[in-house]
């Protein structure tokens, strides 16, 4: 596959990308609060290699916020629009691609939708090339319904289970529906966001502890996809369904079709250098 | 297959008040069927969320692809379900618990209450169909605990243990037994292969305060004897209703959630819990879905001021009258539509701003600058559509119009 980028042109001041001096790469995590997300989410290994694609391998940034809030939330979106707004104006860039994985698509995805919420983000906006998003999980996942469904009879009952994730309670399909319906764009029969949000897709899962592919970014993060792909559909990355990886934005591929061997990607693979993704978005830098 | 990545739609930002040109004085269409409208102004009892809000007036446009397929109106999630919940105390589980299952192979989680620090494995289980009695590890033909579950994603509580039943044990009525149990469990049934299925819906996502929400549902693959449901608000309140059964074999309630409980961006959620079947192949499932309640802090006046030609390739403002009852920053956002050379609307450009406004009457401009207008090759008549009125103290939807003006 061949992709072209297209001159950028926009109003305020910003800098065309075709003629940008100072490119940057920035990484939004996923669901859960971060305070090393390189050494605990991404790996060295992965940013590093990515980085490389940089004119400037100084200009990178990794995001460290709380995704366990909901995706407005000033823990949440704020704190990715605060760290982005202190990337772009200490390195000077203008020419920024965000690089997201799984929640963190809907956090970004966020600020893209409601350019006026927050002085910070029409800046971002205008920086943005685009947004590479690693297995977004923009219709939600069953999982979080299964997981939360529960809830109702304890707290009928009176009972204290003290389920507070807001982030997993956010990503049960009903919820990630209304939202996309009514405050997010890019979604089928909604308006499209002012920047590109390319999908990554993870088709299927390697559990097999015979498989050496299944223990690229840890075999134990595999140990229970054999359970949960019970709530998925046959395309299916172990947390997400394809279908919620694609439904916002457009798809730029689906892990067979592109990376080392045609294999798959389970959710906790693409975040990780794995069959050659690392590559990958380092050439599209 | 190549894949042209591109970089953007051009987004053109404006940050304070824009130049104003030509005008021309225009009406909102008539509200249609599904419209949300405020009857009345209610002002927000929460004072506190308005003070962190930006002052800065903002409004962005960008041009949208003429092909694309927008919906005028949400359109409500429609859940489907085949599986359900149920509590269970220890002298229950000591008993044997029925688990009524459709198909075989269901997944049962097991997870312990809040407060109960005990833990089953699935050695500690035993299942019953009918005669015959299988220990865990025979009754299943995968285990995973909250560790493997955990980190492969699902992020249940502490304690879970989700077992998948081997084909061996069958479908009807299972007796789930434990005799080792301590405590409650919340105990959950997932048939995956079934082809009992509850269908549940709203006719609506979002609703004002006051409003009533229609509920839909319907149980396929066995006949539905009962259907229950309860409400809960963002802030835990839960409201109990009743469905009653249809002509047409669904079942249906009209329910005025509680607006004291009403919140912004917190969505309430409808609870369903269906029964049925007969006495040889019982049917249990439960369904949820969400949607929004926004109080009427705000609404559209009706008046529209037309500034620019768009005739003359130039942008086009909107300034749209707001009626608000107190003071905060609101946002108005809505697709232009233009006619294309077949005489179609098509989408053209989508805009979106925000300013602060005090209670009473004042203004907002939507704005598509010429860029965009210009990028879709559309020409006039012009029409807005899908207008959103929202009040971004709490990011609630105030007032949203299919329809909202035609600009010729």
């Amino acid at each position: 596959m061949v992709r072209l980028a297209l001159a950028l042109s926009l109003t305020l001041g910003a800098a065309s990308a075709a003629s940008a001096a100072a490119t940057g790469v920035a990484f939004v995590h996923g669901t859960g609060a971060q305070t090393n997300a390189l050494a605990d989410y991404w790996t060295p290994e992965f940013v590093n290699s990515v980085r490389q694609g940089l004119p400037d391998q100084s200009k990178y940034v990794v995001i460290n916020c709380d995704l366990g809030q909901y995706m407005w939330d000033s823990r949440a979106a704020g704190c990715v629009a605060g760290q982005l707004t202190t990337f772009i104006n200490n390195a000077g860039i203008t020419d920024l691609v965000v690089i997201t994985h799984s929640n963190g698509g809907n956090v970004v995805r966020w600020i893209l939708s409601n350019p006026t919420y927050d002085s910070r983000y029409p800046n971002i906006i205008g920086k943005i090339r685009w947004v590479n998003a690693l297995a977004p999980s923009s219709a939600g996942t069953p999982l979080a319904d299964a997981v939360m469904a529960g809830n109702v009879f304890e707290q009928a009952l009176g009972w204290l289970l003290g389920y507070k994730n807001d982030a997993v309670r956010m990503q049960q399909v009903s919820w990630m529906a209304q939202y996309n319906q009514n405050n997010l764009l890019g979604t089928a029969g909604r308006p499209a966001l002012p920047k590109g949000f390319w999908n990554v897709v993870g088709t299927d899962v390697d559990s097999s502890p015979f498989d050496g592919d299944s223990w690229c970014g840890g075999y134990q993060y595999n140990l229970g996809l054999e359970t949960t792909q019970n709530w998925l559909a046959s395309c299916s990355d172990g947390f997400l369904n394809c279908t919620s990886q694609q439904a916002a934005g457009r798809t730029w591929f689906r892990d067979i079709d592109r990376v080392a061997g045609s294999e798959p990607l389970s959710h906790n693979q693409s975040r990780r250098a794995c069959f050659g993704l690392d590559r990958i978005l380092r050439d599209d830098i | 297959m190549a894949i042209l990545k591109s970089a953007a739609p051009a987004a053109s930002i404006a940050l304070g008040v824009a130049s104003l040109a030509q005008a021309a004085d225009l009406r909102l269409s008539s509200p249609s069927a599904g419209d949300q409208v405020p009857a009345a102004l209610v002002a927000s009892r929460d004072a506190a969320a308005t003070r962190t809000l930006d002052r800065m007036p903002t409004r962005i446009s960008w041009a949208l692809d003429a092909a694309d397929a927008l919906n005028d109106r949400p359109v409500p999630f429609v859940r489907e379900s085949r599986e359900y919940w149920l509590d269970a105390s220890e002298a229950q589980l000591q008993r044997g618990v029925a688990l009524p299952t459709t198909a075989d192979a269901a997944l049962i989680r097991i997870s312990p209450h809040g407060n109960n620090p005990s833990r089953l494995t699935v050695d500690d289980l035993v299942i019953r169909n009918g005669a015959r009695e299988l220990a865990g590890r025979a009754a299943t033909q995968n285990v995973a605990d909250e560790t493997s579950l955990r980190a492969a994603g699902m992020d249940v509580p502490d304690g879970t243990v989700i077992a998948k039943l081997a084909t061996a044990v069958g479908k009807g009525d299972l007796r789930l037994v434990a005799p080792t149990a301590r405590g409650s469990y919340l105990i959950h049934v997932f048939e995956p292969a079934s082809s009992t299925v509850l269908t549940l819906g709203t006719t609506r996502d979002t609703i004002l305060a006051g409003q009533s929400l229609r509920i839909s549902a319907r149980l396929d693959g066995a006949r539905a004897t009962s259907a229950k449901g309860v409400l809960t608000a963002p802030d835990g309140h839960s409201q109990p209703f009743d469905l009653r059964p249809q002509a047409d074999g669904s079942w249906q309630a009209d329910v005025v959630p509680d607006a004291a409980h009403a919140s912004g961006l917190e969505l309430w959620e409808v609870h369903t819990f269906a029964s049925g079947g007969d006495r040889s192949t019982p049917v249990l499932r439960d369904a949820k879905t969400a949607f929004a309640l926004s109080r009427p802090t705000a609404r559209l006046t009706g008046d529209v001021r037309t500034v620019a030609d768009p005739a003359r390739g130039g942008g086009l403002s909107l300034d749209i009258g707001v009626q608000a009852a107190n003071g905060s920053r609101y946002q108005l956002a809505g697709v232009l539509y233009g006619t294309a050379s077949d005489g179609t609307r098509r989408p053209l450009a989508y805009a979106q701003s925000a300013a602060w406004l005090d209670a009473g009457s004042g203004r907002l401009a939507l704005t598509f600058d010429a860029a965009s207008m210009a990028a879709g090759k559309l020409a006039a008549p012009y029409e807005l559509r899908d207008l959103r009125l929202t009040n971004q103290a709490d990011m609630s939807l105030v007032e949203r119009r299919e329809r909202a003006v035609e600009i010729r």
